[in-house]
């Protein structure tokens, strides 16, 4: 199914299933969707460091007023402090959950009144780093938080290699799951947020 | 030949030679035959009769008399005792008879048999003890003779009981290493013997072989000590059931098993549905009533059954049972016998749970390691892949191309760590593996 297809429901929250090769091109993709349907979009990176998402994002025409980043890989990769941003926050490591947690919440926080959508870039990174018993916990704690929130969320994982155990849990956690390379809609009917 | 008599000091004793009756009959008769002797010289020739000749005739025949009177009952005395001997020797348990002054006054034939030890070596004698005894010690007889009752737990430890139908006997089992080829376990009896006015006579002293019933039940003890190490090295127990009853019979083992006592359950017997409410565990009755159900309507001569359970304890400690039961059925298909035996199978269950769940981790492990393998090396593919996109399209700077590659190196460094985690956990689980190969796998 084409990205531009979907159909964003304010407050639904979605997997979005993809090929390791166009994680990228979808993560491109799905900002360029929702900043269409006048979302102001998180983007919460395991995956491209701030610097690499940015220059993409601009190279590809996608303005970053809209766009706030949670940054999990640059300090961990520089091995040292970025430059201070108004639109990222910067993580010391990709395993620091509770920092990570904290940063999404104050953003949300401070972004109350506005049609915010999460885009969590990408699930199979955070596996590098984190088991995915912790994975678990923390995107039903960031699934949890947008749902009291009424905000809507996208959760990018490659399909291929998840074990069936989390993939079944992630299942449910959103709404719906949308397998972009099998062109099709996985679980079909929206389902009532749980 | 000899007989038995009382003697001055009431005892009763045997005593060697002629009988003192006929001995007095023949002194009688030699007297007046000398008498006569001297008598008839004189008087040959004066024939008619004085007064001291008149005398001596009477005393004659008076002497006489006595001596042809006495004869009947010292004949028939004799022949009660020559049936007295009759009987106690021809007594298959051997027997021997002692006076108040210890001395042996009958040894019977079957004594003489089993001991090797004729009458005639011991009678008159005061240690009958030689023929049983290593050493010099009373015999049973002996210590009743002197009374030395309290004695007699000491001679006889703890084996030693009061006759409860003869007044004043005692009766011991005992062990005598000196007779018979590897020595015998007799039965005996000792009684004291008393005259109608209550005086000591002297003591008999019955003894019955018991050897081999003793040989027996020593099989048979140590057949059951055998039985009760290796039931306790297995942790198991044995059962009955009684069909008519519908109760089950249980004994001292199988209460330790299931921490009670019979006190405690008031007694052996308990129904069949008071066991099953009792110890077995609410989840497993449902089980183990079917299933006693079954055995109670299956009609084969003879069946074996299986059925693992949870019981708990009388102290609340649930352990696992292994329950092997055999029903036999007559022919027309009455239960008979329903036996079995119970096994303490919880140590071996715990560690097939604990290994099951050992395994369950170990799998989930697998997985994880796995999934956090394969994937993100797919992601890190992918990731390389753009970057040299970037090159090639000569699109990136080489700030960026630095950022990214550092990026997938730290990836790459952490997949690294998750392969020796994984490797450490290989290793810890399986056995077997030579210590190189550990240290290979998680250095």
């Amino acid at each position: 199914m084409a990205i531009s297809r979907i159909e964003i429901k304010e407050g639904a929250l979605y997997l979005i299933m993809a090929s390791a090769a166009r994680l990228k091109e979808e993560n491109i993709n799905l900002i360029r969707m929702l900043l269409s349907r006048d979302y102001y979009v998180l983007v919460v990176t395991a995956n491209h460091p701030y610097d690499i998402l940015k220059k993409t994002y601009e190279q590809k025409g996608i303005p970053m007023e809209k766009i706030f980043v949670v940054d999990t890989v640059t300090k961990y990769a520089m091995g040292h402090d970025h430059e201070p941003t108004s639109d990222c926050r910067f993580i010391n490591h990709p395993s620091d959950l509770t920092d990570l947690g904290i940063a999404i919440t104050a953003i949300l926080n401070s972004n109350k009144e506005k049609k915010i959508s999460l885009l969590f870039d990408s699930v199979n990174a955070m596996l590098i780093y984190i088991s995915s018993q912790n994975i678990t916990r923390f995107i039903h704690f960031v699934t949890n938080k947008l749902r009291l929130m009424n905000f809507s969320g996208i959760f990018l994982a490659v399909e291929k290699g998840l074990d069936p155990d989390l993939l079944i849990q992630l299942t449910t956690f959103v709404d719906k799951v949308i397998d972009v390379d099998s062109e099709g809609i996985q679980s079909g009917e929206l389902k009532p947020p749980l | 030949m000899g007989g038995y008599m009382m003697d001055g000091r009431n005892t009763w004793k045997k005593t060697p030679g002629l009988d003192p009756r006929v001995v007095l009959i023949l002194i009688f008769m030699g007297m007046f035959a000398i008498t006569g002797v001297f008598e008839l010289g004189g008087d040959l020739f004066l024939p008619y009769f004085e007064t001291w000749q008149a005398s001596l005739i009477t005393m004659v025949v008076v002497s006489a008399s006595a001596a042809f009177i006495s004869f009947f009952p010292l004949r028939s005395l004799r022949t009660a005792e020559a049936r007295l001997d009759t009987l106690l020797n021809g007594s298959p348990a051997p027997q021997f008879v002692i006076d108040a002054d210890h001395r042996v006054i009958f040894w019977n034939r079957a004594l003489e048999i089993s001991t090797g030890i004729k009458a005639s070596e011991v009678y008159g004698s005061t240690h009958p003890w030689n023929a049983f005894y290593g050493g010099e010690r009373p015999t049973l007889a002996d210590l009743l003779i002197d009374g030395k009752i309290e004695q007699l737990p000491e001679w006889y430890k703890g084996r030693i009981t009061k006759s409860k139908i003869m007044e004043g006997s005692y009766e011991v089992v005992d062990f005598f290493p000196h007779i018979g080829k590897n020595g015998s376990w007799f039965y005996l009896t000792a009684s004291p013997v008393r005259d109608e006015s209550g005086i000591l006579l002297g003591a008999v002293e019955t003894f019955t072989d018991v050897t081999d019933r003793m040989r027996a039940e020593e099989a048979l003890e140590a057949n059951r000590t055998l039985l009760e190490d290796s039931m306790e090295l297995a942790h198991m127990a044995y059962w009955e059931y009684d069909a008519s009853s519908g109760m089950f019979i249980f004994n001292d083992r199988f209460y330790a098993l299931y921490g009670t006592t019979a006190e405690r359950e008031g007694g052996y017997r308990m129904p069949a549905d008071a066991y099953v409410n009792t110890f077995v565990h609410p989840e497993d009755r449902r089980l183990v009533g079917d299933r006693i159900a079954t055995a109670q309507t299956t009609q084969s001569p003879e069946t074996l059954a299986e059925l693992e359970h949870r019981i708990i304890r009388r102290d609340g400690e649930v352990r696992y049972i292994r329950a092997c039961v055999r029903t036999t059925r007559d022919e027309s298909g009455r239960m008979v016998r329903t036996n079995g035996a119970n096994q303490d199978i919880t140590e071996q269950k715990q560690a097939e749970i604990a290994l099951r769940k050992s395994d369950a981790r170990f799998l989930a492990f697998i997985s994880e390691a796995a999934m956090r393998l394969k994937n993100p090396l797919g992601l890190v593919e992918g990731n390389l892949g753009s970057v040299v996109g970037d090159l090639d399209r000569g699109d990136a700077s080489i700030p960026d191309i630095t950022l990214q590659l550092r990026l997938q190196i730290k990836n790459l460094e952490q997949i690294r760590n998750n392969i020796n985690e994984l490797n450490k956990a290989i290793v810890d689980h399986g056995g077997g593996i030579p210590e190189a190969s550990k240290k290979f796998l998680t250095e």
